[in-house]
Protein backbone atom coordinates (compact mmCIF):
# COMPACT_ATOMS: atom_id res chain seq x y z
CA UNK A 1 0.00 0.00 0.00
CA UNK A 2 1.15 3.74 -0.71
CA UNK A 3 -0.42 7.30 -0.53
CA UNK A 4 0.56 9.36 -3.99
CA UNK A 5 -0.63 12.75 -3.70
CA UNK A 6 -2.68 13.67 -7.20
CA UNK A 7 -3.16 17.56 -8.53
CA UNK A 8 -6.34 18.76 -10.43
CA UNK A 9 -4.73 18.97 -13.91
CA UNK A 10 -6.32 21.99 -14.35
CA UNK A 11 -5.59 24.49 -11.90
CA UNK A 12 -2.09 22.50 -10.87
CA UNK A 13 -3.14 22.57 -7.17
CA UNK A 14 -3.50 19.52 -4.78
CA UNK A 15 -6.37 17.84 -5.42
CA UNK A 16 -6.51 15.17 -3.34
CA UNK A 17 -4.44 11.71 -2.26
CA UNK A 18 -4.32 7.90 -3.99
CA UNK A 19 -4.23 5.29 -1.81
CA UNK A 20 -2.89 2.31 -3.77
CA UNK A 21 -3.22 -1.52 -3.41
CA UNK A 22 -3.44 -4.21 -4.75
CA UNK A 23 -5.73 -4.21 -7.24
CA UNK A 24 -7.57 -1.75 -6.08
CA UNK A 25 -7.21 2.56 -5.73
CA UNK A 26 -9.31 4.77 -3.10
CA UNK A 27 -9.14 8.02 -3.97
CA UNK A 28 -9.53 10.27 -1.19
CA UNK A 29 -10.39 14.22 -1.30
CA UNK A 30 -8.98 16.61 0.90
CA UNK A 31 -12.24 16.89 3.64
CA UNK A 32 -11.88 16.73 6.95
CA UNK A 33 -15.61 14.81 7.21
CA UNK A 34 -13.90 11.64 5.09
CA UNK A 35 -12.89 8.97 6.97
CA UNK A 36 -10.00 8.05 4.67
CA UNK A 37 -8.75 11.15 5.18
CA UNK A 38 -8.83 11.10 8.65
CA UNK A 39 -6.36 7.78 8.44
CA UNK A 40 -4.19 9.49 5.65
CA UNK A 41 -4.04 12.40 8.45
CA UNK A 42 -3.10 9.76 10.94
CA UNK A 43 -0.46 7.63 8.83
CA UNK A 44 0.87 11.05 8.38
CA UNK A 45 1.36 11.90 11.57
CA UNK A 46 3.09 8.90 12.15
CA UNK A 47 6.25 9.79 10.30
CA UNK A 48 5.15 8.50 7.15
CA UNK A 49 5.45 10.48 3.68
CA UNK A 50 3.38 9.91 0.51
CA UNK A 51 4.64 9.90 -3.04
CA UNK A 52 4.97 13.30 -5.01
CA UNK A 53 2.56 14.15 -7.19
CA UNK A 54 3.12 14.18 -10.76
CA UNK A 55 3.67 17.73 -12.47
CA UNK A 56 1.26 18.79 -14.52
CA UNK B 1 -62.22 -2.78 35.62
CA UNK B 2 -64.28 -0.22 37.37
CA UNK B 3 -63.49 3.58 36.12
CA UNK B 4 -63.78 6.95 38.23
CA UNK B 5 -64.96 9.59 36.10
CA UNK B 6 -63.26 13.26 38.09
CA UNK B 7 -64.57 16.64 36.28
CA UNK B 8 -63.56 19.68 38.07
CA UNK B 9 -63.85 23.47 36.46
CA UNK B 10 -59.92 23.58 36.55
CA UNK B 11 -58.75 20.20 34.96
CA UNK B 12 -62.06 19.51 32.78
CA UNK B 13 -62.99 15.73 32.53
CA UNK B 14 -60.34 13.28 33.59
CA UNK B 15 -60.66 9.68 33.51
CA UNK B 16 -58.54 7.99 36.00
CA UNK B 17 -57.27 4.52 36.36
CA UNK B 18 -57.99 2.26 39.54
CA UNK B 19 -55.28 -0.39 40.68
CA UNK B 20 -55.29 -1.96 37.53
CA UNK B 21 -53.18 0.98 36.52
CA UNK B 22 -54.98 1.28 32.90
CA UNK B 23 -57.80 2.48 30.99
CA UNK B 24 -59.76 0.44 29.21
CA UNK B 25 -61.33 1.97 25.85
CA UNK B 26 -64.38 -0.62 24.37
CA UNK B 27 -66.85 -0.97 21.60
CA UNK B 28 -69.72 -3.08 21.97
CA UNK B 29 -67.83 -4.96 25.00
CA UNK B 30 -65.01 -5.02 23.05
CA UNK B 31 -61.29 -3.79 24.16
CA UNK B 32 -60.17 -1.20 21.29
CA UNK B 33 -57.43 0.72 23.40
CA UNK B 34 -55.54 1.39 26.40
CA UNK B 35 -54.43 3.78 28.39
CA UNK B 36 -51.39 2.23 31.08
CA UNK B 37 -48.39 3.16 32.28
CA UNK B 38 -46.70 2.74 28.94
CA UNK B 39 -49.32 5.43 27.09
CA UNK B 40 -52.11 4.76 24.42
CA UNK B 41 -51.84 1.42 23.85
CA UNK B 42 -54.01 -0.89 21.01
CA UNK B 43 -55.63 -4.24 22.63
CA UNK B 44 -52.75 -6.35 21.89
CA UNK B 45 -50.63 -3.74 24.24
CA UNK B 46 -48.70 -2.05 21.13
CA UNK B 47 -47.88 1.92 22.08
CA UNK B 48 -49.81 4.00 20.28
CA UNK B 49 -50.05 8.01 19.31
CA UNK B 50 -46.06 8.53 20.47
CA UNK B 51 -43.48 9.54 18.72
CA UNK B 52 -42.05 5.88 18.80
CA UNK B 53 -45.20 4.43 16.90
CA UNK B 54 -44.63 7.05 13.70
CA UNK B 55 -42.36 5.64 10.86
CA UNK B 56 -38.85 6.09 10.56
CA UNK B 57 -38.66 5.48 14.09
CA UNK B 58 -35.79 3.34 13.61
CA UNK B 59 -32.16 5.31 13.94
CA UNK B 60 -30.38 2.15 13.27
CA UNK B 61 -30.06 1.99 8.79
CA UNK B 62 -30.35 -1.21 7.85
CA UNK B 63 -30.93 -3.24 10.96
CA UNK B 64 -32.29 -6.16 9.07
CA UNK B 65 -29.03 -6.36 7.17
CA UNK B 66 -31.11 -6.57 3.53
CA UNK B 67 -28.66 -4.37 1.89
CA UNK B 68 -25.39 -5.76 1.10
CA UNK B 69 -24.02 -3.19 -1.96
CA UNK B 70 -20.30 -3.90 -1.13
CA UNK B 71 -20.26 -8.10 -1.00
CA UNK B 72 -23.65 -8.92 -2.72
CA UNK B 73 -23.51 -11.98 -0.14
CA UNK B 74 -20.15 -13.16 -0.43
CA UNK B 75 -18.05 -13.76 2.40
CA UNK B 76 -15.06 -12.02 2.92
CA UNK B 77 -12.37 -12.30 5.98
CA UNK B 78 -10.80 -10.02 7.47
CA UNK B 79 -7.75 -9.79 10.11
CA UNK B 80 -6.63 -7.67 13.07
CA UNK B 81 -8.58 -4.40 11.09
CA UNK B 82 -12.20 -3.48 10.78
CA UNK B 83 -14.73 -3.52 7.75
CA UNK B 84 -18.11 -3.12 6.33
CA UNK B 85 -20.15 -5.80 5.49
CA UNK B 86 -23.98 -5.51 5.36
CA UNK B 87 -24.29 -2.29 4.28
CA UNK B 88 -23.49 0.31 7.40
CA UNK B 89 -22.46 -1.88 9.83
CA UNK B 90 -18.86 -3.05 10.19
CA UNK B 91 -16.84 -5.63 12.40
CA UNK B 92 -13.72 -4.83 14.29
CA UNK B 93 -11.54 -7.89 15.22
CA UNK B 94 -7.98 -8.12 16.64
CA UNK B 95 -8.46 -11.33 15.36
CA UNK B 96 -9.31 -13.34 12.10
CA UNK B 97 -13.14 -12.91 11.47
CA UNK B 98 -15.08 -14.25 8.66
CA UNK B 99 -18.30 -12.56 7.65
CA UNK B 100 -20.97 -12.60 5.54
CA UNK B 101 -25.13 -11.49 4.82
CA UNK B 102 -27.05 -15.13 4.74
CA UNK B 103 -30.45 -15.94 4.16
CA UNK B 104 -31.23 -16.92 7.87
CA UNK B 105 -33.37 -15.01 10.26
CA UNK B 106 -36.29 -14.53 12.95
CA UNK B 107 -39.64 -12.71 13.20
CA UNK B 108 -40.66 -12.12 9.10
CA UNK B 109 -37.05 -11.32 8.34
CA UNK B 110 -34.90 -12.56 5.98
CA UNK B 111 -31.40 -11.82 6.34
CA UNK B 112 -28.47 -11.79 9.45
CA UNK B 113 -25.50 -10.63 9.67
CA UNK B 114 -23.19 -14.05 10.21
CA UNK B 115 -19.34 -14.14 11.84
CA UNK B 116 -17.41 -16.73 11.91
CA UNK B 117 -14.60 -16.89 14.51
CA UNK B 118 -11.04 -17.82 13.38
CA UNK B 119 -9.28 -18.13 16.53
CA UNK B 120 -9.83 -17.43 20.35
CA UNK B 121 -8.73 -14.81 22.56
CA UNK B 122 -9.99 -12.02 20.21
CA UNK B 123 -11.79 -8.66 20.47
CA UNK B 124 -15.26 -9.30 18.05
CA UNK B 125 -17.54 -6.52 17.81
CA UNK B 126 -20.01 -5.51 14.92
CA UNK B 127 -21.03 -2.17 15.24
CA UNK B 128 -22.79 0.86 13.65
CA UNK B 129 -21.71 4.49 13.62
CA UNK B 130 -24.28 7.46 13.80
CA UNK B 131 -24.43 10.25 11.88
CA UNK B 132 -25.20 13.23 14.41
CA UNK B 133 -28.08 14.75 11.89
CA UNK B 134 -29.69 11.32 12.84
CA UNK B 135 -29.43 11.47 16.56
CA UNK B 136 -29.40 14.88 17.75
CA UNK B 137 -33.53 14.81 18.72
CA UNK B 138 -32.53 11.24 20.68
CA UNK B 139 -29.65 12.77 22.73
CA UNK B 140 -31.32 13.53 25.75
CA UNK B 141 -34.27 11.13 25.72
CA UNK B 142 -34.58 7.18 26.88
CA UNK B 143 -33.85 4.86 24.22
CA UNK B 144 -34.60 1.13 23.65
CA UNK B 145 -32.44 -1.12 21.71
CA UNK B 146 -33.95 -4.20 20.56
CA UNK B 147 -32.55 -7.08 18.55
CA UNK B 148 -31.88 -10.76 17.30
CA UNK B 149 -29.22 -12.59 18.10
CA UNK B 150 -27.66 -16.25 18.32
CA UNK B 151 -24.29 -18.46 18.36
CA UNK B 152 -23.26 -21.57 18.35
CA UNK B 153 -21.61 -20.71 21.53
CA UNK B 154 -24.02 -19.95 24.76
CA UNK B 155 -22.84 -16.88 27.27
CA UNK B 156 -23.25 -13.53 28.30
CA UNK B 157 -22.44 -10.67 25.88
CA UNK B 158 -22.28 -7.40 25.99
CA UNK B 159 -24.07 -4.08 24.29
CA UNK B 160 -21.63 -1.00 24.32
CA UNK B 161 -23.36 2.03 23.28
CA UNK B 162 -21.01 4.99 23.05
CA UNK B 163 -21.40 8.75 22.35
CA UNK B 164 -18.56 10.43 20.99
CA UNK B 165 -16.98 13.51 19.66
CA UNK B 166 -17.09 14.41 15.83
CA UNK B 167 -13.70 12.26 15.38
CA UNK B 168 -15.43 8.90 17.04
CA UNK B 169 -13.53 9.83 20.26
CA UNK B 170 -15.47 8.40 23.61
CA UNK B 171 -17.24 10.23 25.69
CA UNK B 172 -19.41 8.79 27.71
CA UNK B 173 -20.84 4.70 27.24
CA UNK B 174 -23.49 2.77 28.04
CA UNK B 175 -22.38 -1.07 28.74
CA UNK B 176 -25.10 -3.73 28.88
CA UNK B 177 -25.23 -7.48 28.63
CA UNK B 178 -27.35 -9.65 26.75
CA UNK B 179 -27.25 -13.69 27.49
CA UNK B 180 -27.06 -16.75 24.93
CA UNK B 181 -28.53 -19.76 26.62
CA UNK B 182 -29.27 -21.83 23.96
CA UNK B 183 -26.97 -22.41 20.99
CA UNK B 184 -27.91 -21.85 17.52
CA UNK B 185 -31.34 -20.33 19.09
CA UNK B 186 -32.88 -16.91 17.55
CA UNK B 187 -32.85 -14.80 20.97
CA UNK B 188 -34.82 -11.53 21.31
CA UNK B 189 -33.25 -8.79 23.30
CA UNK B 190 -34.29 -5.56 24.48
CA UNK B 191 -32.00 -3.23 26.74
CA UNK B 192 -33.35 0.23 27.94
CA UNK B 193 -30.98 2.88 27.62
CA UNK B 194 -31.76 5.79 30.31
CA UNK B 195 -30.78 9.30 29.18
CA UNK B 196 -27.54 9.82 28.81
CA UNK B 197 -25.77 11.06 31.72
CA UNK B 198 -23.62 13.70 30.44
CA UNK B 199 -23.55 15.04 26.73
CA UNK B 200 -20.17 17.22 27.46
CA UNK B 201 -17.80 16.70 24.20
CA UNK B 202 -20.45 14.81 22.27
CA UNK B 203 -21.28 15.98 19.19
CA UNK B 204 -24.46 16.62 18.71
CA UNK B 205 -25.30 17.91 15.29
CA UNK B 206 -23.99 17.85 11.65
CA UNK B 207 -22.72 15.15 9.74
CA UNK B 208 -19.96 13.60 11.38
CA UNK B 209 -20.26 10.92 13.90
CA UNK B 210 -22.26 11.15 17.13
CA UNK B 211 -22.35 7.51 18.37
CA UNK B 212 -21.11 4.10 18.02
CA UNK B 213 -23.56 1.62 18.95
CA UNK B 214 -21.52 -2.00 19.28
CA UNK B 215 -22.19 -5.38 19.78
CA UNK B 216 -18.96 -7.62 21.91
CA UNK B 217 -19.56 -11.08 21.19
CA UNK B 218 -16.08 -12.48 22.33
CA UNK B 219 -13.42 -10.38 24.27
CA UNK B 220 -9.78 -10.44 24.13
CA UNK B 221 -7.26 -11.26 26.64
CA UNK B 222 -7.39 -8.10 28.78
CA UNK B 223 -10.55 -6.12 27.61
CA UNK B 224 -11.63 -2.72 28.46
CA UNK B 225 -14.14 -3.48 31.36
CA UNK B 226 -16.91 -0.90 32.29
CA UNK B 227 -19.94 -1.40 34.44
CA UNK B 228 -22.80 -2.94 33.38
CA UNK B 229 -26.12 -1.40 33.55
CA UNK B 230 -24.20 2.23 33.88
CA UNK B 231 -23.38 5.44 31.82
CA UNK B 232 -19.57 5.33 32.29
CA UNK B 233 -18.38 8.82 31.76
CA UNK B 234 -14.75 7.87 33.68
CA UNK B 235 -12.33 6.72 31.03
CA UNK B 236 -15.14 5.54 28.17
CA UNK B 237 -14.10 3.56 25.37
CA UNK B 238 -15.63 2.69 22.29
CA UNK B 239 -14.65 -1.06 22.78
CA UNK B 240 -15.66 -1.40 26.64
CA UNK B 241 -17.27 -4.77 27.99
CA UNK B 242 -18.98 -6.25 30.11
CA UNK B 243 -16.47 -8.48 32.33
CA UNK B 244 -19.02 -11.29 31.92
CA UNK B 245 -18.51 -11.18 28.26
CA UNK B 246 -17.16 -14.82 26.75
CA UNK B 247 -14.11 -15.62 25.03
CA UNK B 248 -15.40 -17.44 21.55
CA UNK B 249 -13.05 -20.25 20.74
CA UNK B 250 -12.36 -20.78 16.74
CA UNK B 251 -15.08 -21.85 14.71
CA UNK B 252 -17.61 -20.32 16.92
CA UNK B 253 -20.61 -18.67 14.95
CA UNK B 254 -23.16 -15.42 15.67
CA UNK B 255 -25.46 -14.17 13.66
CA UNK B 256 -27.37 -10.36 14.61
CA UNK B 257 -30.17 -8.55 12.63
CA UNK B 258 -33.50 -7.01 13.29
CA UNK B 259 -31.29 -4.15 15.27
CA UNK B 260 -33.80 -1.31 16.58
CA UNK B 261 -32.70 1.92 18.39
CA UNK B 262 -35.65 3.78 19.03
CA UNK B 263 -36.95 6.93 21.52
CA UNK B 264 -39.10 5.10 23.38
CA UNK B 265 -39.10 3.34 27.00
CA UNK B 266 -40.12 0.39 25.48
CA UNK B 267 -39.52 -1.30 22.49
CA UNK B 268 -41.79 -1.94 19.46
CA UNK B 269 -41.88 -4.72 16.57
CA UNK B 270 -39.18 -4.31 13.76
CA UNK B 271 -39.70 -1.25 11.61
CA UNK B 272 -39.86 -2.89 7.89
CA UNK B 273 -38.72 -0.10 5.72
CA UNK B 274 -39.63 0.20 2.22
CA UNK B 275 -36.46 -1.60 0.28
CA UNK B 276 -35.81 1.70 -2.12
CA UNK B 277 -36.07 3.81 0.82
CA UNK B 278 -33.83 1.83 2.71
CA UNK B 279 -31.31 1.53 0.02
CA UNK B 280 -31.26 5.02 -0.72
CA UNK B 281 -30.42 5.66 3.21
CA UNK B 282 -27.67 3.15 3.39
CA UNK B 283 -26.39 5.27 -0.25
CA UNK B 284 -25.74 8.41 1.76
CA UNK B 285 -22.75 6.55 2.91
CA UNK B 286 -21.82 4.04 0.35
CA UNK B 287 -22.91 3.66 -3.30
CA UNK B 288 -21.96 1.04 -5.89
CA UNK B 289 -22.36 2.05 -9.26
CA UNK B 290 -21.51 -0.41 -11.54
CA UNK B 291 -19.97 -4.37 -10.80
CA UNK B 292 -18.67 -6.52 -13.59
CA UNK B 293 -18.11 -6.94 -17.23
CA UNK B 294 -19.51 -4.67 -19.95
CA UNK B 295 -21.53 -2.43 -17.24
CA UNK B 296 -22.10 1.09 -19.13
CA UNK B 297 -20.15 4.11 -16.97
CA UNK B 298 -21.28 6.78 -18.77
CA UNK B 299 -21.34 8.87 -22.02
CA UNK B 300 -17.73 11.19 -22.06
CA UNK B 301 -15.85 12.79 -24.53
CA UNK B 302 -11.78 12.73 -25.39
CA UNK B 303 -11.47 16.11 -23.09
CA UNK B 304 -7.98 16.23 -25.64
CA UNK B 305 -6.23 13.36 -27.69
CA UNK B 306 -5.10 11.49 -24.78
CA UNK B 307 -7.57 12.25 -21.70
CA UNK B 308 -10.74 10.34 -21.89
CA UNK B 309 -13.64 11.98 -19.33
CA UNK B 310 -17.12 11.34 -18.06
CA UNK B 311 -19.74 12.26 -15.05
CA UNK B 312 -21.06 10.61 -12.04
CA UNK B 313 -24.48 12.02 -10.90
CA UNK B 314 -24.99 9.79 -7.44
CA UNK B 315 -28.03 8.72 -6.47
CA UNK B 316 -28.60 10.68 -3.36
CA UNK B 317 -26.54 13.53 -1.81
CA UNK B 318 -24.12 11.85 0.10
CA UNK B 319 -22.62 12.19 3.49
CA UNK B 320 -19.66 14.23 2.97
CA UNK B 321 -17.23 14.05 0.14
CA UNK B 322 -16.75 10.81 -0.84
CA UNK B 323 -13.37 8.48 -1.10
CA UNK B 324 -13.93 7.24 -4.90
CA UNK B 325 -12.80 3.61 -4.65
CA UNK B 326 -12.25 1.56 -7.77
CA UNK B 327 -10.59 -1.96 -8.75
CA UNK B 328 -7.78 -1.12 -10.77
CA UNK B 329 -6.17 -3.82 -13.29
CA UNK B 330 -5.25 -4.25 -17.41
CA UNK B 331 -7.45 -2.65 -19.69
CA UNK B 332 -10.48 -2.97 -16.85
CA UNK B 333 -12.03 -0.05 -18.63
CA UNK B 334 -12.85 1.22 -21.70
CA UNK B 335 -14.63 3.53 -24.21
CA UNK B 336 -16.27 2.89 -27.15
CA UNK B 337 -15.60 5.56 -30.11
CA UNK B 338 -15.57 5.75 -33.52
CA UNK B 339 -12.51 3.63 -33.29
CA UNK B 340 -13.60 1.11 -31.50
CA UNK B 341 -13.06 0.41 -28.02
CA UNK B 342 -9.91 1.49 -26.05
CA UNK B 343 -8.94 0.27 -22.82
CA UNK B 344 -7.10 2.01 -19.72
CA UNK B 345 -6.38 0.53 -16.55
CA UNK B 346 -8.03 3.09 -13.89
CA UNK B 347 -9.59 6.37 -13.55
CA UNK B 348 -9.15 9.60 -11.67
CA UNK B 349 -11.96 11.87 -9.65
CA UNK B 350 -12.24 15.35 -10.79
CA UNK B 351 -14.56 18.18 -9.07
CA UNK B 352 -15.80 15.51 -6.64
CA UNK B 353 -18.34 16.44 -4.58
CA UNK B 354 -21.45 16.16 -2.73
CA UNK B 355 -23.54 14.72 -5.63
CA UNK B 356 -21.50 14.13 -8.44
CA UNK B 357 -18.08 13.31 -10.01
CA UNK B 358 -16.09 14.01 -12.92
CA UNK B 359 -13.59 10.45 -14.18
CA UNK B 360 -11.29 10.60 -16.21
CA UNK B 361 -7.84 8.82 -17.60
CA UNK B 362 -4.93 11.13 -19.34
CA UNK B 363 -2.51 8.58 -19.28
CA UNK B 364 -3.59 5.50 -20.84
CA UNK B 365 -5.83 6.58 -24.03
CA UNK B 366 -5.59 8.23 -27.79
CA UNK B 367 -8.16 9.14 -29.92
CA UNK B 368 -9.56 12.07 -31.89
CA UNK B 369 -10.05 15.37 -29.38
CA UNK B 370 -13.80 16.18 -28.77
CA UNK B 371 -14.98 12.71 -29.84
CA UNK B 372 -18.11 11.25 -28.00
CA UNK B 373 -17.42 8.05 -26.45
CA UNK B 374 -19.72 5.81 -24.63
CA UNK B 375 -17.66 4.61 -21.45
CA UNK B 376 -18.21 0.94 -19.39
CA UNK B 377 -16.50 -1.42 -17.89
CA UNK B 378 -14.32 -3.71 -19.56
CA UNK B 379 -13.52 -6.70 -16.95
CA UNK B 380 -16.01 -9.47 -14.60
CA UNK B 381 -13.59 -7.97 -11.40
CA UNK B 382 -14.30 -3.89 -12.13
CA UNK B 383 -16.43 -1.89 -10.20
CA UNK B 384 -16.91 1.63 -8.93
CA UNK B 385 -18.31 2.88 -6.03
CA UNK B 386 -18.04 6.38 -3.71
CA UNK B 387 -17.53 5.98 0.23
CA UNK B 388 -18.75 8.52 2.38
CA UNK B 389 -19.08 6.63 5.94
CA UNK B 390 -18.31 7.32 9.34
Amino acid sequence: MKYKLVNNRMTGELDGVHKIMEGKMLCIPLEPANKDYQEYLEWLAEGNEPEPAEEQ
Amino acid sequence: MSTIINADTSNGLKLTSDTSGEIELQANGVTKAKVTANGLQDANNNVLATQNSLGVRNLIINGDMRIDQRNGGSSVTISSTQAYFTDRFSINCTGSVTGQQVIDAPSNMVYSLKGTVNASTLRTTVFQRIEANNLSHALTSTTTLSFWAKSSQTGIRSVNYTLTDSSTVAKVTYIAEFNITSANTWQQFSINIPTPSTLTGVNTYGNSVSAQLSFMFSKNSSPSVGTVDSWNSASPNLYSVSTNLIDMTSGGTFNITGVQLEVSSVSTDFEFRPYDMELQRCQRYYWKYVEGLSKYINIGCLFTASAVQTVVTFPTTMRTTPTFDHSTGTNYYGYYGTAGWDDFNSFTPEYLNLSSSGLYNATQVSGTAGHGVAVATRNASAYIAFDAEL
